[in-house]
């Protein structure tokens, strides 16, 4: 039964014959290996390489892997989609863009609220202890924390993350002057995602701005409970009350012309 | 990162199989899995981290497998089988890491956001390493995967054990 318990696991013998472990813990497998009478496994992974490749040759596999990756790649970027994902900053980057900041929905062009955000039944005004966003643009030197109705061109690139406050599941959109939606999250319209309850969580993707005019404006709805981002389309576009049981975050950031 | 993926097929595509093969158990399946595997791969190569591919690739397979036996409706062949089934499925049981897609994991892995706990239970219970192993594998300390595979022993019943 020890010896079983013992047995170094495939998944450590696939990475020890690929030369990726510390060589201390290779050294120690490769002992295991031979007091268990097992040194064998090794060579054996040489011989069904070879094995699999004869009967699942790279001009048989690859031209299939690349077909199914056209598919995948035509899915994922529907033509509406103008945000363009680029990169991720790193969480230390954003971390010290700083934590104070206090976001009101405004109107970003006028400085006063708007008809369609007064009618939502419960907006975010003070980050905190609730829910909210925050969306930083890369610099040449790292990264800068945007506040509310922040100018923002064609071209950069912003990374959103989120503090979700112990809310359970969430979606980001946003909408241009263009009338445009961008589902953030999840990437495409569908249920709301679990989110991760504690700290400030970077969204996978960045996102390059277009030439769309006027504004970019992003909203963070919450809840308990799942919910369709179907919904938060209707508020986005038409101004619809979001249901009782959504919270919204939103965040406008005011599109300059070049 | 560039990708050659007919030469990282060469490299790597047998130890996939082999993957892929131990989680389905089923030959068709899991070649079916390896293409999706590279695929990907090749999604994602602009953030690749070249350090590990090996590791890399077997965690984007666990991950491929774990999706697809969510639809699996077959019978669990034995205990790790069952395992494997009851880890799959937590994302519809709406947990920390539910409802969301595959693909959305594997983005969290390949921007290198924390290791998904469902990867970190199938190492320990599945592939039995250690919990120092485990720890070694998804750069956490043993305590943080302890701290995991608690929160997720409440959602698997009897069959992992220990944990």
């Amino acid at each position: 039964m020890a010896k079983a318990t013992n047995k170094v696991p495939d998944w450590l013998l696939e990475r020890l014959a690929a030369g990726e472990l510390p060589q201390a813990q290779a050294a120690e497998l490769r002992e295991r290996l031979q007091a268990q009478g097992e040194a064998h496994r090794l060579a054996e992974l040489a011989g069904s390489n070879a094995k699999t490749l004869a009967a699942l040759p790279p001009g048989q596999v690859i031209p299939e892997i690349r077909r199914r990756a056209a598919l995948a790649t035509d899915r994922a970027t529907p033509a509406a989609r103008r945000l363009r994902p680029v990169w991720a900053l790193s969480a230390i980057a954003a971390c010290a863009a700083g934590l104070a900041v206090m976001l009101v929905v405004h109107d970003h062009g006028t400085g006063t609220r708007t008809t369609q955000e007064e009618e939502q039944p419960e907006v975010t005004t003070v980050k905190g202890l609730n829910p909210s966003l925050r969306i930083y643009r890369k610099t040449a030197s790292g990264s800068e924390l945007l506040r509310e109705s922040a100018s923002v061109h064609r071209g950069d690139t912003l990374q959103i993350r989120y503090v979700a406050a112990g809310k359970r599941f969430g979606s980001i959109a946003s909408i241009d002057g263009r009338g445009q939606i961008t589902f953030h999250l999840p990437e495409a319209p569908g249920q709301a995602v679990a989110l991760e309850r504690d700290g400030e969580r970077a969204l996978p993707h960045a996102y390059e701005l277009d030439d769309s005019p006027g504004f970019e404006r992003f909203l963070f709805v919450t809840s308990d409970a799942p919910f369709s981002t179907a919904e938060i389309e209707q508020t986005l576009k038409n101004g619809t009350p979001l249901p009782p049981h959504l919270a919204s975050f939103a965040m406008p950031l005011k599109k300059e012309t070049p | 990162m560039a990708v050659d993926i007919e030469s990282f097929y060469r490299s790597h595509g047998p130890m996939v199989l082999r993957r892929c093969r131990q989680l389905l158990r089923d030959e068709a399946k899991a070649v079916d899995a390896m293409h999706d595997v590279f695929v990907e791969i090749l999604r994602r190569k602009d953030s690749l981290d070249a350090s590990s591919p090996a590791g890399l690739l077997l965690t984007t397979a666990t991950h491929v497998c774990l999706n697809r036996l969510r639809s699996e409706r077959r019978k669990p062949e034995d205990r790790d089988d069952e395992i494997l089934f009851h880890i799959a499925a937590i994302d519809s049981q709406g947990n920390a890491e539910g409802r969301t897609l595959a693909g959305r994991i594997l983005d969290r892995l390949f921007s290198g956001q924390p290791e998904s706990t469902k990867l970190i239970a199938v190492l320990h219970y599945v592939d039995r390493l250690t919990l120092e192993e485990v720890a070694s594998e998804v750069g956490l300390s043993v305590s943080g995967v302890r701290k995991r595979l608690r929160t997720l022993k409440e959602r698997l019943p009897a069959v992992t054990g220990e944990a």
